[in-house]
């Protein structure tokens, strides 16, 4: 009885402590999934602009639609919403659709700036102009999306496989 | 005179100097014609005919030293308003130096102009925005009508000639919906008429919509350039009456004299400021040659815009002349 009750216990910890293994791994592995949803976002936000010729408003909220990370949905709909109310600069606009939606998120300083950086220009030129602007800013977004892609190999298993092993320790200590 | 969305247009502009312009008398905003807005230059209104400048008090001024100064943040913000943010979705309509907006209001933009094998592709560093307000006058044209008729009652091509704010699109959108109604006190049935609105001015069609009264039986080809335009709605179209405004390029007469020898109707506006000054035009040499408009109506502002100063009929036996057949 009291046997069974230890391993149950045991299995509890291991457990629990693998679940926060698991969460410190999605800590690396959730840049990676926002970095390549915001590339193809603004793709899509090119397509939008290029071929569809949408103004920026319904650009933006049909970006947000097609989104698959909720950080991504959130900072196009909220640059969205700020458009409609029509009294403020697309660049301060899209400066605070990062700053309060894409903050909430593991997102390094860099890759926030990168992202911040497609505020400027966005919708004041000619199609062309907002083409080399977008095509800019993914390049670069790309660039982060290597190295972040290279962190979340290099320590995703690394953090599954301490929670494991802090979980048996933890486990052989208070046998 | 009605003045649809002038709230419209005033929202269009940055919130400060629409608070200097909502500071005006009430009697100066509902007569607005133009606001000016330059960068780093003073705060510009034309109103009733005259030009003022408006202090940072909100008041109508004379002396450009003490009237607002337009920041570029200012000027910025405007354009950025007008365009909903989405400069490039008015990338051809900038190409000719405005945007259009809700109501048939128009928005000039100045600024550097970028030209690629002699056309214009684009305008950068934008210095200054002069927002047109659009006014339509339903009934200004209806005494005009009976004089554009020939003796067995039929409307004949006529030509509306005016200096700049003469008041000739305003007469033209009146007279393209009168035709497109009919008029039963004249006997005339209502006419299929296309107008090709190179400008956006005569429609003020937005997100495919007239703004402006054209008449039910009327289509739009908007943002079409004249020459084209022309031949679209003689091909495709089959109106009995053509409406297009400013004529003046030797392609825009090709494409009239194509339309008239296919048996449509033409109502067409040009710019000179007298008879004199429309006979001096090399370019439209052609038309009074081919006697391809009937009569001509001359416009001025002597007492404001769209002062009918005369209607006159082309000299049938002398070509390229012109003479007076009856007064208005």
């Amino acid at each position: 009885m009291v046997l069974s009750f230890k391993v149950l216990g045991a299995l509890i910890i291991v457990m629990a402590t693998s679940e926060i293994g698991r969460r410190w791994a999605k800590t690396v592995e959730l840049p990676v999934q926002i970095l390549t949803d915001m590339i193809f976002a603004l793709q899509r936000l090119e397509t939008e602009i290029v071929y569809a010729i949408n103004p920026l408003q319904l650009a933006a909220r049909r970006v947000a639609e097609d989104a698959k990370t909720a950080a991504v949905t959130g900072c196009f709909n909220h640059f969205a919403d700020g458009l409609s109310q029509k009294y403020e600069s697309s660049s301060k606009l899209w400066l605070a659709a990062v700053s309060t939606v894409l903050k909430n998120y593991p997102l390094s300083e860099k890759d926030l700036q990168l992202i911040s950086r497609l505020g400027n220009q966005l919708g004041l030129t000619s199609r062309e102009d907002q083409v080399k602007h977008i095509r800019q800013v993914r390049v670069a977004l790309e660039g982060s999306l290597v190295q972040a892609k290279e962190q979340c190999q290099r320590y995703q298993g690394l953090y599954r496989k301490i929670g494991v092993t802090i979980g048996l320790a933890l486990v052989l200590l208070t046998w | 005179m009605t003045t649809p969305g002038l709230e419209t247009i005033l929202s269009n502009l940055a919130p400060s100097l629409r608070g200097l312009i909502f500071s005006l008398p009430e009697s100066v905003i509902q007569s607005l014609e133009e606001i000016r807005v330059r960068k780093l230059r003073p705060l510009a209104i034309c109103f009733k005919g005259t030009s003022s400048f408006i202090t940072p008090r909100g008041e109508l001024c004379q002396n450009p030293a003490g009237a607002y100064l337009v920041s570029p943040e200012e000027i910025l913000l405007t354009l950025q308003i007008v365009s909903r943010s989405s400069v490039y979705v008015f990338e051809e309509q900038l190409k000719q130096g405005f945007i259009t907006l809700p109501g048939g209001h128009r928005v000039g933009v100045c600024g550097h102009f970028l030209i690629e094998n002699g056309r214009i592709i684009g305008i950068k560093e934008v210095s200054g925005l002069n927002l047109r307000i659009a006014r339509e006058v339903i009934g200004c044209a209806v005494p005009l009508l009976p004089k554009l008729l020939d003796e067995s009652g039929q409307l004949v091509s006529t030509l509306i000639v005016s200096p700049p704010q003469g008041g000739k699109t305003t007469l033209l959108r009146d007279l393209t919906r009168l035709i497109s109604t009919g008029s039963p006190s004249l006997n005339l049935p209502g006419c299929k008429v296309v107008v090709v609105d190179e400008r956006s001015e005569i429609a003020g069609v937005y997100d495919g919509i007239p703004q402006l009264d054209v008449g039910p039986s009327t289509d739009v080809l908007d943002a079409c350039p004249k020459p084209e335009g022309i031949r679209v709605a003689v091909r495709s179209l089959s109106p009995d009456v053509v409406v297009t405004d400013e004529i003046g390029t030797a392609e825009d007469v090709d494409a009239l004299l194509e339309a008239v020898n296919s048996g449509v109707r033409i109502i067409a506006s040009v710019h000179a400021g007298s008879w004199r000054e429309l006979e001096a035009r090399p370019s439209l040499q052609p038309l009074f040659q081919e006697k391809t408009f009937v009569n001509a109506v001359l416009l001025s502002r002597r007492h404001g815009p769209g002062t009918i100063e005369g209607v006159m009929r082309f000299n049938r036996q002398l070509p390229g002349r012109i003479e007076v057949a009856n007064g208005a």
